[in-house]
């Protein structure tokens, strides 16, 4: 999988990539590099969990197209992670019309012994799943940014296209539905 | 990072669930079979490897039964789609690379079409009815021609039957044209705007049509519809293309 030299494809941080020429990578150091960020923006961002496969790769042919045009005025990474931002907001609106339906309680299912580990790991994917689909666009892409990616908001502003001021505003209300949510959750389990 | 607040899984903000969910949630990453799924589909992309021996080889087999009945078709139009792009902006080798949509991966042809289990684990990840399963299957049963996404219209079964995908063949018989029968390609880019109107490949047929029209020395032709191009899409990659096409002339 890693024929290819990895040069110049992490994402350097804010700042470090001004003043050098932009020494593009290829697709297929990008691919290596973020594909595993890739499919797991996507799948924080919303997009239904058959879908993945399919929008990781709009993701990739959407960087194919534009790589040429990468100036390096942002970090790869976010960079790509504008174009996850755009194949998923689409590709949910396309679930959403096709199939999507949410359901108040998360589904059980049997499952056999040795899948339980997957099976753990799904229904926390499925809780987080249920706590970001509460929120708007805008306030999922900048939560899940900055909770789970760990992007600095000066970059996360870039990506979403807004003031800092406005990004920091988005994440304070995420984070009030998102902990709202959780406690309601909590409440339940105990409840029961 | 300045003035960034802490976030929650550092502070104590956040009930000790919140907090394991999303401490989980970084390390959640797809399965190795997953991204070598991608990277088959994405193939000639990635490097010239030919469809089928690029690193996913052999990965669909181990899981994936959903993704190698949908992947393997929706494949050949997106890697078609895709190269048709790649073959105007990079100078069109890669189609030769490429034909190759007729052969998919064998491990995504040979995966037994009715197994259930996705490469994902099997939990309902986004509380989705119905699940993963008859998803796939309503998705692979959307009848052909739709403009947006003609591309993915086959079926499993299908896979005998025809491969090439309709709207990238078709851009890709219109590219092949160019440069000994533009009157031809430019047929073939008619036709392809009768069926796709709104296709995926919408950009990349009016980048031929232009260089048709060039060729052809239809010029103000060439040039009203690079006009339209730019108007209609002001960030697209083809832009210098198209720009170079009509002033080169």
């Amino acid at each position: 999988m890693d024929e290819h030299p990895r040069t110049s494809v992490g994402e350097p941080e804010s700042g470090a990539h001004s003043m050098m020429a932009v020494a593009r990578p290829t697709l297929r150091q990008v691919f290596d590099e973020h594909a595993a960020f890739v499919w797991r923006t996507l799948r924080h961002l919303g997009v239904p969990e058959p879908d993945i496969e399919d929008s990781c790769q709009d993701v990739f042919v959407a960087i194919h197209r534009k790589l040429d045009g990468f100036e390096g005025r942002s970090s790869l990474k976010t960079w790509i992670y504008g174009i996850c931002l755009r194949v998923a907001s689409d590709r949910r609106r396309r679930a959403h019309v096709r199939r999507e339906r949410l359901v108040a309680e998360l589904p059980s299912r049997a499952v056999e012994p040795t899948q339980v580990d997957d099976y753990e790991r799904g229904q926390a994917r499925a809780l987080l799943s249920a706590l970001l689909d509460q929120l708007d666009d805008d306030k999922r892409a900048v939560f899940v940014l900055y909770e789970i990616e760990g992007l600095p908001m000066k970059e996360i502003a870039e990506v979403v296209g807004c003031p800092l001021q406005t990004a920091y505003s988005r994440l304070h209300a995420a984070r009030k539905w998102v902990l709202a949510g959780a406690q309601r959750v909590r409440g339940q389990g105990q409840g029961s | 990072m300045s003035g960034d607040p802490t976030r929650l899984t550092d502070g104590s903000e956040a009930p000790e669930e919140l907090r394991n969910l999303l401490s989980a949630a970084r390390e959640d990453v797809p399965t190795e079979s997953q991204l070598k799924r991608v990277a088959t589909r994405l193939g000639p992309l990635l490097g010239g490897a030919a469809i089928g021996t690029a690193a996913g080889a052999g990965a669909a087999s181990t899981s994936g039964a959903t993704a190698g009945a949908t992947g393997g078709m929706a494949l050949g139009v997106k890697v078609g789609a895709a190269l048709v792009a790649a073959g105007l902006v990079g100078g069109g080798a890669i189609w030769v690379a490429t034909r190759g949509n007729a052969p998919p991966p064998a491990p995504l042809r040979s995966a037994p079409v009715a197994a259930p289990a996705p490469a994902t684990p099997p939990a309902a990840h986004r509380l989705v009815v119905p699940p993963a399963a008859s998803a796939a299957v309503e998705q692979q049963a959307k009848p052909a021609p739709q403009p947006s996404k003609p591309a993915r219209p086959a079926t499993a079964g299908d896979s005998a039957k025809k491969v090439a995908p309709p709207e990238a063949s078709l851009l890709h018989s219109a590219q092949s044209a160019l440069k000994t029968d533009p009157h031809r390609a430019l047929a073939l880019v008619e036709e392809h705007r009768r069926l796709y109107p709104h296709g995926a490949l919408s950009q990349e047929r009016e980048v031929i049509a232009i260089e048709a029209l060039t060729r052809l020395g239809r010029t103000s032709e060439a040039q009203k519809k690079a006009s339209d191009f730019k108007q209609r899409y002001p960030d697209s990659a083809h832009e210098s293309k198209v720009g170079a096409t009509v002033e080169g002339n």
